[in-house]
């Protein structure tokens, strides 16, 4: 279909200025009164075998970003490409393919897994889905998931309602290991569960990336746990990227403002260590009417005279870090 | 007077009677706030803390629930021997508390301004116009920003961030002793918890007020509280001043928590490590383990730890636990 090539044929994600809006619909006739901005312009990639951490607070749109690529949601303009194609033009097989490819863990463990199936039918459904293996084959393989992500093969017949917080976010990686993915997208993975749980989880998820060579995109709003899993981490602010570096170039050299105000914001369980904290003034405003020029510069202490008026792009400030502020031209 | 600690918890024990059985929610808990200090309360879900909130204000929904034993002693005076019209005097005025999810515990159908107007007129004794200003100058404390349009609005007209600072507002109202700070954080994004935290930390020092912080951030409770007690299945399990807590924690169960949680800046420090993960979960409160509690998650338990139960133990002066490990010295 004239589908244009993926230049840089090693990423296995690619996204490029990705916007999504939503729209507002107001009174009797659901007329459109404004959109709100969720996703402006944003381009990243994961590559084979990577986990890019994607952070930021509530509402910054990095969810639409993870449904967009799970094409949960259509985005308004932009494109993504998967292994070099472009999942918004695929045709039927092809889509079917891709769901194969691209898989989800989601952040709440109670309302992602469906109350009326047993345990063993929600990790079975995506290979009857797929029609992939058979009688005692599938079986075979549904027990050898739940031993995967530590779960008893015993456990099959019960239902969702029979297990904690942290046996249930295992099940929901037991399904999206079923169909052997190359990317799973996982939303806060862990936000909800139990700080003694959260490590037995984040824990699984890098010994399965290690043993299938899987590439994750974990959006997550704990800068602690992002560093930890990632090799990439982008920041996000209202829509947009403001910065993005390696993991440990990040944490030492945050280069945006926010980026360094999200950094000291996180206290640590150091008593004895007291750091000089950055509070950011207010609060993140609406994407419905964002600030113009560089959408932080209503919060940022060094904001100058050009941050109201235009906006900063993402440039590359070194080989694996890219920030988009105007302190660093 | 100035001999007794502020607040003096001493064996309290609350259970829920359910038709399951008896789940002891708290269990034997001890622990004083002294004047102007900022405890923490740490533990994972369903440890107790919150019901130890709860019981402390007398609020704890009977039936099921019970204060089955134990002595609550504010000022020396025991709450729960106090009338109802008593401690309702207190409640709110001396001891305040501030909830974790600020849109289920204000009222949707009132102004915040006359949520904090009631606290005045009720306990101070105020009239409406006195407790007005007296709202607004509460509510400019709390940095929210234009206090005389805001006074007027309702809950859902407010962020997260602006109702929290409302709660706090009216926590604070009528200068208490305590204030009961139930996760006062954990629904909020990571840069308004910031906020939050030091506002209450300033408000707290410039009135002399002391908090029970109770939350499962140890980062939270590293940085701003004086004193720690750990809890596990309704047991305090460890209680020691921060810096030992976090320095040389001896509980298994404290040292676990502490090497589960990624530490910002790690990595670059020291390479990827893995993480150390707590085996098991957490017990539920109607099936525990005999023994200690934490036992059958314990990489030091031994043949005692299953059969009885430890007893805390000061160790050092001031840093108190529960394990057998400890005690014996394995």
């Amino acid at each position: 279909m004239g589908e244009p090539l993926n230049s840089a044929g090693e990423h296995l994600l690619e996204i490029r200025k990705l916007k999504k809006y939503f729209p507002i619909k107001k009174g009797v006739f659901r007329r459109n009164a404004g959109w709100v901005q969720a996703v402006d312009g944003v381009s990243l990639h994961i590559g084979k075998g990577e986990t890019l951490g994607l952070v930021g607070e509530s509402g910054c749109g990095k969810s639409t970003i993870g449904r967009c690529i799970l094409r949960l949601l259509e985005p308004t303009e932009g494109d993504i490409f998967f292994e070099g194609k472009n999942i918004s033009t695929l045709d039927p097989a092809g889509m079917k393919r891709f769901r194969r490819k691209v898989q989800a863990i989601f952040q709440d463990p109670y309302s992602s897994l469906n109350p009326r199936m047993s345990v063993g039918h929600i990790v079975r459904e995506p290979l009857l889905v797929q029609g992939l293996h058979s009688g005692a084959k599938r079986e075979e393989r549904v027990e050898d998931l739940f031993r995967k992500v530590g779960l008893r093969p015993e456990y099959m017949p019960r239902y969702p309602h029979e297990f904690s917080g942290g046996q249930r976010q295992r099940i929901g990686i037991a399904r999206s290991l079923a169909l052997q993915p190359d990317l799973i997208v996982c939303d806060e993975p862990v936000s909800a569960l139990d700080v003694s749980i959260q490590a037995q989880v984040i824990n699984l998820l890098d010994d399965l990336k290690q043993e299938f060579g899987l590439s994750y995109l974990f959006i997550a709003h704990d800068l602690s746990v992002v560093e930890h899993v990632s090799d990439r981490i982008a920041v996000m602010y209202l829509g947009k990227i403001v910065e993005v570096a390696k993991d440990t170039e990040l944490y030492s050299h945050p280069l945006h403002p926010y980026t360094r105000a999200l950094l000291s914001a996180i206290p640590i369980p150091k008593p004895q260590q007291k750091k000089k904290r950055t509070i950011l003034r207010g609060e993140v405003p609406s994407p419905i009417n964002p600030p113009a020029g560089c959408r932080f510069h209503p919060r940022c202490s060094e904001a100058m005279e050009v941050c109201s008026r235009e906006e900063p792009v993402l440039k590359a400030v070194s080989d694996h870090h890219q920030v988009s502020c105007f302190l660093y031209p | 007077m100035s001999s007794h600690p502020l607040l003096n918890v001493r064996n309290l024990r609350t259970h829920f009677l359910l038709p399951e059985g008896v789940v002891k929610a708290v269990d034997n808990v001890s622990f004083q706030v002294e004047e102007a200090e900022i405890m923490g309360l740490v533990g994972e879900s369903g440890c107790g803390k919150s019901v130890t909130a709860l019981s402390i204000l007398g609020l704890i929904q009977s039936p099921p629930g019970r204060i089955v034993s134990g002595e609550i002693l504010f000022q020396g005076n025991d709450l729960r021997k106090m009338a109802p019209d008593q401690l309702r005097r207190i409640r709110g005025d001396r001891i305040s508390m501030i909830f974790q999810e600020p849109m289920t515990s204000l009222n949707p159908v009132y102004s915040i301004g006359d949520q904090i107007i009631e606290v005045y007129t009720e306990h101070c004794g105020l009239s409406r116009k006195e407790a007005r200003e007296r709202a607004k100058e509460m509510l400019e404390k709390v940095q929210i920003p234009s206090p005389a349009k805001r006074i007027d609005e309702y809950p859902h007209q407010l962020s997260g961030g602006m109702r929290q600072r409302a709660m706090i507002a009216m926590a604070l109202a009528c200068k208490p002793a305590v204030i009961l700070a139930d996760e006062p954080t954990t629904a909020l994004d990571v840069t308004i918890q910031a906020q939050i935290l030091e506002l209450m930390v300033e408000l707290q020092q410039s009135t002399g007020t002391s908090i029970i912080l109770i939350t499962h951030n140890l980062g939270a409770v590293a940085e701003y509280a004086r004193h720690v007690v750990v809890m596990y299945s309704g047991k305090i399990v460890e209680e020691a001043p921060v810096i030992p807590l976090f320095e040389s924690p001896l509980h298994p169960y404290t040292t676990g928590l502490l090497n589960s949680i990624p530490q910002l800046g790690c990595k670059s420090a020291g390479g990827k490590k893995r993480l150390e993960e707590i085996p098991g979960m957490v017990p539920s409160l109607d099936d525990l383990p005999g023994g200690c509690y934490f036992h059958p998650r314990c990489l030091r338990g031994r043949e005692i730890c299953r059969k009885e139960e430890p007893e805390l133990l000061e160790i050092h002066p001031g840093h108190q636990v529960a394990c057998w490990a400890v005690r014996e010295g394995w």
